[in-house]
This record gives structure tokens, C-alpha cells and sequence, in this order.
């Protein structure tokens, strides 16, 4: 009797130290919406706040229970130390080494981890270190799903695709891997679903230095690769409301030297993630990192509080230091006008982009919401741009680009997949 | 038998759970580690002619009659059985059945009707078909990749035309220069391999392939609409029985060649191809064998095999935003028409003819532009493919004919030492790209003209497009020579 006493005591101490930490994380995360709008305002872009203040969103506003900016990739870690003061960049926004004056055979992590406000290459320097940072997780191959969301209609259409990318800086790995080609990264999508549309794919190399992209198509209604333009760069990717260049851990992924770009402001911002807690991360059989993105899905599955479809009520909302970025397309024929991005100047990922039309009317705001990985034994730390929604405020329409079906990192992807030959063969 | 009926049983309960989901998506079974991916479609065609019909076509056909009714179901499987690894190959498989039906000879206009009637039992052959349309097993491992099976292998540069892309047969019985190209693509059985030579020298991703599809198999040819189907050449009926020949089956006929492709300069996409194959129309010779049952004349037509040695290349123009492109290849010892030569009874000359060669240079030059007109389209850009093609005989002969009668004479048409057509295509979509209007151009500066405009809309798992088929000019050039055969098409897909 004294035992089962003693015994039960225990357990109920247990129970009662689970709920207070329950509670205490609970107790972090404040609801946001039109009632309390006040709460978040000067923390995100004035259109995204318009959203919360008529109910269009709802926000999970709180602390995560994890500094994101200790779980970065080791060897990003390791390149804010080691890269400070580096690298610079020539007229052309390539980058060189300040020692030779020449491109690098390799970059690790990030190449600017020392960003000075009165650099008039900071800018240029912040969207660099956001590609570095997609880099620095090395080859990618997910599953990815368009879907497209009308404030009427709801939910209307999905596009499937799988996305392959190798980069050849950032990820320690790639220090070591065969690059005659001079590539910074390349990366393939494949659309797989709708019947009518499968086996339409892109294919992009990207280089060093200051060479253009080549992009090449495959179209299955031809039966061959088409080289493409890079001109359709801000065209909408499947007719959605997503441009090529939106994508990009910095919400854009063309040429940098295409763009002036500008800090114009830093601060706070509130930046969307899946979860106050690190998603699991495990090696598959391949010795590749898989990300579990079951709760991710359970997540995107609930309808919730606000009451624009496209909303996912279960990010997690968090304060991050950022910097606040213009970018503005040098190309006249460029299909945006004046874009604002908020980059996180720790994590180098970004926020929110808010975007302008040529004429300078507002005209879309793009989200992302991120997942933070890492695996049970602690050893390695990964990050993935989980989901992108992007809201064209004219049509009252969106797009939300969603990675949560499979999302794999160190990807074994093998180098002649993204040759011509081996682009082909993708293909049906 | 029993495992035909479970094989089919297995086939109709996979189609059904593909079928229960209301989205075009595919859908995926769980079969040990990899899952099968089960997908296709469901499409009905309708085309209405909108022209009389004129000069040698058979049968006449009044304005707005019904000319198309074909029904086509495709479904397809695609499995990975093996990733690749360090040690190991990626192999998978693609499978596609398709099944076909055309209605108009057994519910449409009598003149069809009629047309079966005469000549059932090639007719009914011809209405529908059950194919296993494309099956192949692809290994890759590194730089290696071999796909053998069932398949569709295009190379060159070209839209609307063919020119390097001349590997599989084209079936134009339905609807010749009206489809797409893909559409008409028989694929044929073979073993392709590529090997990547990755960079070489000024070279990079460099590449060479290779394919057989052996001589000594089925060997797939153009098929020829019959006589009386809606899209066979205007010609009288032969007054002759005519005899259909095929490549002998042996290695010598074998549909085979290489491919050397790479990049120059990061940006010049090169090829460099040499293969043989066989040719789309049949080479004509009239044979006199009075010794011969149902003699003793015959019309004999041949299908020849032919070498085609040729190259391309693009590359992005910076000062145009465009992308330029280029084809030439020399076609050795084709087959051409030379009445003297080929029916030399029609002069009465009482003996079997031959079957003249000559070499033919054709050529394509073609800028790929896409731009913006926001006043039509502020969301999505305009696509223009522009192509000039040329045709020329450095041997010509001046009694070279096309074997086609002209109305009303009957005498054959002239074939011209140097041909060219100018072609254009354009699209652009809204409505969240599920609306996609497009316009496609042919023209022959000898005086003929194709156009077709349609419009494609898509509410998942739906697909309807209208379009219309228009040919107008000279019934003796080029396209032209199918000038009464316009029509209006409607057509509805479902997908899976």
C-alpha cells in the first residue's frame, strides 16, 4: 500500500510537471486576430497586416521552444566565423575572394555573415547568403504541390512535381564533388500530375561568375528538350500565381545582378514555422535525411479560424531580427515592379515578400513558413522552406507551393541526372 | 486463361479506384517499397466538316457532316523498382494501354456508312484498334542509361514539320497535319542507350546515343488512310489492285543510328545525328507481270529505308531575348516520283518500273520569343515559335511529280526543286493557366495556307477544346492539296 502510495505520487508529480510545461508553451502562443490586430502591427508587411485586421488571418503568435539560429547546418555555423570579411563582390554582384580578386572554387556556408548597413553591397550581400543557405542543405529532392486557391471557390486544382537540385557551394559536401562546368547549382522540376501535364519539366544551370542561366524545357507534346529563355522568369509558373523567381529561400531565385537591390530598413519582423518544436528529421535506408512531415500535413489538412482559404492557422508565429529589402528589376520587361522582402539576418531565409506591378500599384504578398530539423540524436540540423502562399490581392486568388509529401536533404542525387542526356531521361 | 481473367480483373479494379478520385491527379498504389503510379485518360473527339467537298476526294461530303467520331482511352502505369545508389541502378517501367474507336462508319453520315460497306473488313480494322501502346523498362546508373521496350524517340528542333525527327512512323489517317505530332507518333520497339561523356575539351555535357529498332521484328510503317476515310489523299480509286510492301525483315531494314549532342560555350545546344529509317509515304512503282493472279497491273507501294545524316543546334540571343534554332539534314537516296521511271506503262511502255533516288538537303531556321502585352495579359506572357523551312534538290530532276492527280485532269502534281513554308505558333493562358488559347500558322509562299486556331479549358479532372482547321490556297501545293477538308472540332478529355 505505502509502495503503490509512493509509486502513485510520483506519477501524478510527473503529470503535474507535463501540464505546466504544456501550459507554459501554450501560455506562449497568443491568438492574433482582427480583435487584437495591435499586437503585431510595425511586425509585418501593412497588407498582411489588413489581412489580420479583417479576419482574413488569424495568427499562433508566440516563442518557439528552440533558438533556430543554433540548429543551422555545422558548417554554416562554422562560416560566420570563417567567412567574415572573405569575400567580396565585383561590379557585376559576382562574388571574389578579397585575397586574389577571383572567383572561388568553393564556398562554405555562407559567404557574408559580417553585413554592414552602410555597405552599398549589403543587399546584394543578404540575397547572396540566402542562396547560400538553400545551398548549405545540400542536394534537395522533394515533392512538391501546387495548389491553387480561390477566395470563392476555395480550393480548385493541384499540380504535382518533383523537384531535384545540387548545389556546389554552401554544403560542405560539394567542396569535394567534380565541377568542370563551373555550376553554382543546378536543379530540375518534373511535373508528374495532371495526366495532360506530366512529364513537362525545366531544367536550370546556374553558374559562377557572371554567365547567364541556361534553361533548358522538355515538352512531352514534342517529345524533346527546348531551351528556353530566361526571359519567362517572372512569368507565372503553370499559369499560378507563382513566378519562377519566387521561389529562393530569400522569396527570389533569379540572377542577383539582374536587380538593384537596397536595404531600406531593419528591425522585427514576425516569420511563419511549422510548430513551436524542431520537425524529426531521420536517415532513410540511403543514408539521406528525410524530413517527418506527417504533423506538417495533419496541419495543412484542418480548416481554421481565418476566413481566406489559403490561410494555414497552425503556423507558428515568431519574432525575428530582419532585414528589409528592395529590390527593383533592372529588365524593363521584367512582369514586376518594385518588390520588398523581409530576410531573417540570422537565419538568412526569408518572410514575406511583398510585391509591386510596374506602375507601382501592390499587387501580391508572398509567405513562407519554414520547418527547423533536426534528428533524435542531435547531430545534425537541417532546415526546409515547408510552404510558400502567395495572394494576388486583384484576383483574390493563391497559390500555396507545399514540400510536405517528401522532403529530402544530402539527397544521393547523381551528377549526371542534370546533364542533357540525363535531363532526357527523366522524361518520358 | 485464368490468369488472363485475374490479369483483367486486376486492370478493371485499378482503373475503378483511379477513376473514384474526382481530381485529374494520378493515383498511387502501395506495392512493397515503391509505389505504383496509375494514370490516363478518357477522351471523345467530334470534327464536323465545313467545307463541300471537291475535286478527287471520295466520298463527297456536304458541308457540317459529321467526319470524326473517335473515341481514345489511354491508361498508363509508371513504377521505380530500384533507386540508384552508389552500388546499385535506378530501374523502372512505363507501361501505356490504348484503346481506340472512330464511329462515324457504323452511326455516322451514310456516305461513311457506305464506305464500310464496300470494304468492311479493312475498314473495320481501321475503325479501332487495343495496343499496348508503349511499354519499356529504363536502367540508369551514372553516366549509363538504356531504355528497351516500346517507345517514342524524337530528335531535332523542329515544331509542326519533321525533319531529324523522322525515328518513329507518323499515322496520319486521322487527321495528318491537323494533330499534333505527338499525337500521330507510333512508337516502334527498340533499345536505346545514351552514354554521358560529361565535359570535353570546349565541349561540356557531352553525350552520345544510340538506337536500334531491328529489321528482322514487326517493322511499324506510316499506315495509309484507306480509300474513302475522311483524311485520305484525294485520288481516285486505283483502278489497279495495290500491293503494300514493307522493308524486308532483315538486319539491313533495321531503324538504327547515333546522336552526338552537347553544349559549346555554355550556350550553343549542338547535335550531330546520323541514322537510318523509313520512310513516311511509300515510294510508287507500277509493276507489269502478266504472269501474276489479278495482273498484269499492279500498283506497288514501297516503303524504303533511307539514311539521314544531319545536325542542330540553339542558343539564347541576348540582343533579340530570344532563342534561335537550327536543323539541316541531308535525306541519301530518297525515293522520289518520276513518272517515266515509276509507271512506265502510263506511256505505254509495257514493263515494270523503278524507283528513282535522289538526295534531299531540308533545312529549318526558327526564333522562339516569349513576351509580354499586358494590355491582353497581365499575368502571363505571350509564346511565339517562328520556323522557315526549306526543301531543295540539288539533283533535280524537271519530271519529278508528287503521285497525286490533279482535279480535273489527272495529271500528277508537280514536285519543285526548292520548297519552303513558313510556320508560326502562339499561346498564352489565363484564368490561372486553365485557359489556353492558341493559334498555329503554316504557309507555303506558293500560294496555300493552314491555320488553326483553338481555345483549351481545363475545370479538373475536365478538359474541352474547340478548334478549328482551316487549309485555303492552291488544291496542288503542299498543304493545300487537303484544302476541302477544313473542319470544326470539339473535344472532351476527362483525366485520371
Amino acid at each position: 500500500m505505502k509502495v503503490s502510495r509512493r509509486l502513485g505520487m510520483v506519477f501524478l508529480s510527473m503529470l503535474l510537471m507535463l501540464s505546466l510545461a504544456v501550459f507554459v508553451s501554450a501560455a506562449e502562443l497568443q491568438r492574433i486576430d482582427r480583435t487584437n490586430w495591435e499586437t503585431v502591427k510595425g511586425l509585418l508587411p501593412d497588407s498582411a497586416l489588413k489581412w489580420v485586421q479583417s479576419g482574413d488571418m488569424v495568427l499562433k503568435y508566440g516563442a518557439l521552444d528552440y533558438d533556430p539560429n543554433e540548429v543551422l547546418p555545422t558548417w554554416v555555423m562554422e562560416s560566420k566565423k570563417e567567412n567574415v570579411g572573405k569575400y567580396k563582390l565585383t561590379a557585376k554582384k559576382a562574388i571574389v575572394e578579397v585575397s586574389t580578386g577571383k572567383a572561388p572554387k568553393f564556398i562554405k556556408g555562407i559567404p557574408f555573415p559580417d553585413i554592414k548597413i552602410g555597405d552599398p553591397d549589403a543587399a546584394d550581400k543578404v540575397m547572396w547568403n540566402t542562396f547560400y543557405m538553400r545551398d548549405a542543405n545540400g542536394p534537395i529532392r522533394a515533392k512538391v504541390e501546387f495548389r491553387f486557391i480561390g477566395r470563392k471557390t476555395g480550393y480548385e486544382r493541384s499540380i504535382f512535381l518533383d523537384w531535384y537540385s545540387k548545389p556546389f557551394g554552401g554544403y560542405q559536401e560539394a567542396e569535394n564533388w567534380p565541377n568542370k562546368d563551373d555550376f553554382e547549382s543546378v536543379n530540375q522540376v518534373v511535373v508528374t500530375s495532371p495526366f495532360d501535364m506530366a512529364g513537362t519539366a525545366q531544367m536550370t544551370w546556374r553558374y559562377r561568375g557572371e554567365k547567364e542561366d541556361m534553361l533548358n524545357g522538355y515538352v512531352p507534346a514534342i517529345r524533346r528538350v527546348r531551351r528556353l529563355t530566361p526571359a519567362g522568369r517572372s512569368d507565372a509558373m503553370f499559369g499560378s500565381d507563382f513566378a519562377r523567381d519566387d521561389a529562393g529561400y530569400g522569396l527570389y531565385d533569379g540572377a542577383i545582378a539582374t536587380f538593384k537591390w537596397k536595404i531600406i530598413g531593419e528591425g522585427e519582423a514576425i516569420g511563419g514555422f511549422r510548430g513551436t518544436k524542431l520537425e524529426s528529421v531521420k536517415k532513410n535506408k540511403d543514408g539521406e535525411w528525410e524530413f517527418d512531415f506527417r504533423l506538417a500535413q495533419q496541419d495543412f489538412a484542418k480548416k481554421g479560424d481565418s476566413s481566406a482559404p489559403w490561410f494555414i492557422d497552425s503556423t507558428i508565429w515568431t519574432k525575428r531580427p530582419v532585414w528589409i529589402i528592395e529590390g527593383i528589376p533592372k529588365d524593363p520587361y521584367y512582369n514586376y515592379g518594385r518588390q520588398i522582402m523581409y530576410v531573417d539576418k540570422e537565419l538568412n531565409i526569408g518572410y514575406w515578400k511583398v510585391i509591386y506591378d510596374r506602375t507601382g500599384k501592390y499587387w501580391k504578398t508572398l509567405q513562407m513558413m519554414w520547418g527547423m530539423g533536426q534528428d533524435a540524436q542531435k547531430t545534425v540540423n537541417w532546415n526546409a522552406a515547408l510552404r510558400y502562399i502567395i495572394i494576388d490581392e486583384r484576383s483574390q486568388h493563391a497559390t500555396a507551393v507545399d514540400v510536405s509529401h517528401q522532403y529530402i536533404t544530402g539527397a544521393k542525387i547523381d551528377s549526371n541526372q542534370f546533364s542533357l542526356a540525363g535531363f532526357t531521361t527523366l522524361c518520358k | 486463361m485464368k490468369v488472363v481473367k485475374c490479369s483483367l480483373v486486376a486492370f478493371i479494379f485499378l482503373l475503378a479506384l483511379a477513376l473514384m478520385q474526382n481530381t485529374a491527379n494520378a493515383a498511387y498504389f502501395q506495392i512493397g517499397d515503391n509505389p505504383l503510379e496509375v494514370k490516363g485518360k478518357f477522351q471523345a473527339r467530334l470534327s464536323w466538316r465545313t467545307v463541300e467537298s471537291e475535286g478527287f476526294t471520295f466520298p463527297h461530303v456536304a458541308r457540317g457532316n459529321m467526319v470524326q467520331e473517335r473515341n481514345l482511352a489511354l491508361i498508363e502505369f509508371n513504377q521505380t523498382l530500384a533507386k540508384q545508389t552508389d552500388t546499385t541502378a535506378e530501374v523502372k517501367y512505363h507501361l501505356v494501354g490504348r484503346f481506340l474507336y472512330d464511329g462515324i462508319y457504323d452511326y455516322g453520315p451514310k456516305a461513311f456508312k457506305d464506305v464500310r460497306n464496300s470494304n468492311k473488313a479493312e475498314i473495320d480494322n481501321f475503325k479501332k484498334d487495343a495496343d499496348v501502346w508503349e511499354a519499356y523498362v529504363d536502367y540508369t546508373k551514372g553516366p549509363v542509361f538504356f531504355r528497351v521496350g516500346r517507345q517514342n524517340l524524337s530528335w531535332g528542333e523542329t515544331d509542326v514539320f519533321r525533319l531529324l525527327d523522322r525515328i518513329n512512323p507518323l499515322d496520319d489517317t486521322f487527321g495528318g497535319s491537323f494533330e499534333d505530332l505527338d499525337d500521330r507518333r507510333i512508337p516502334i520497339w527498340m533499345a536505346r542507350g545514351t552514354y554521358n561523356l560529361g565535359n570535353v575539351g570546349p565541349i561540356s555535357s557531352l553525350s552520345l546515343e544510340g538506337f536500334l529498332n531491328p529489321g528482322m521484328g514487326d517493322q511499324k510503317v506510316s499506315p495509309m488512310a484507306p480509300f474513302g476515310t475522311p483524311y485520305a489523299f484525294p485520288a481516285p480509286a486505283s483502278s489497279v489492285p495495290t500491293r503494300i510492301h514493307t522493308p524486308e525483315k532483315t538486319f539491313n531494314s533495321s531503324r538504327m543510328g547515333v546522336r552526338l549532342q552537347g553544349v559549346l560555350a555554355d550556350n550553343f545546344n549542338f547535335s550531330l545525328a546520323q541514322y537510318q529509317t523509313i520512310t513516311d509515304s511509300p515510294a510508287a512503282v507500277v509493276t507489269f507481270d502478266p504472269a501474276a493472279a489479278g495482273g498484269p497491273v499492279f500498283q506497288d507501294l514501297q516503303y524504303k529505308t533511307e539514311w539521314i545524316t544531319g545536325g542542330s543546334i540553339n542558343f539564347f540571343e541576348p540582343h533579340i531575348g530570344g532563342v534561335i534554332r537550327a536543323e539541316v539534314a541531308m535525306f541519301w537516296n530518297e525515293p522520289v516520283f518520276i513518272p517515266e521511271i515509276n509507271a512506265p506503262v502510263l506511256f505505254g511502255d509495257y514493263r515494270t518500273g523503278d524507283i528513282p533516288k535522289k538526295n534531299v538537303l531540308r533545312y529549318m531556321v526558327g526564333l522562339d520569343r516569349n513576351f509580354w502585352v499586358r494590355t491582353l495579359n497581365d499575368k502571363s506572357m505571350f509564346n511565339v515559335f517562328f520556323q522557315y523551312f526549306a526543301e531543295y534538290y540539288p539533283s533535280y530532276d524537271d519530271r519529278m511529280k508528287i503521285p497525286l492527280p490533279k482535279f480535273p485532269t489527272g495529271e500528277f502534281m508537280k514536285q519543285v526543286r526548292y520548297d519552303q513554308k513558313l510556320t508560326m505558333i502562339a499561346f498564352t493562358n489565363y484564368m490561372d493557366g486553365t485557359l489556353t488559347p492558341q493559334l498555329v500558322i503554316a504557309y507555303d509562299p506558293r500560294g496555300s495556307w493552314m491555320y488553326i486556331p483553338s481555345i483549351q479549358k481545363f475545370i479538373d479532372p475536365w478538359v474541352f477544346k474547340v478548334a478549328y482547321y482551316g487549309i485555303t490556297g492552291k488544291p496542288d501545293v503542299s498543304v493545300g492539296i487537303l484544302r476541302d477538308r477544313d473542319q470544326a472540332s470539339f473535344t472532351i478529355s476527362r483525366l485520371f
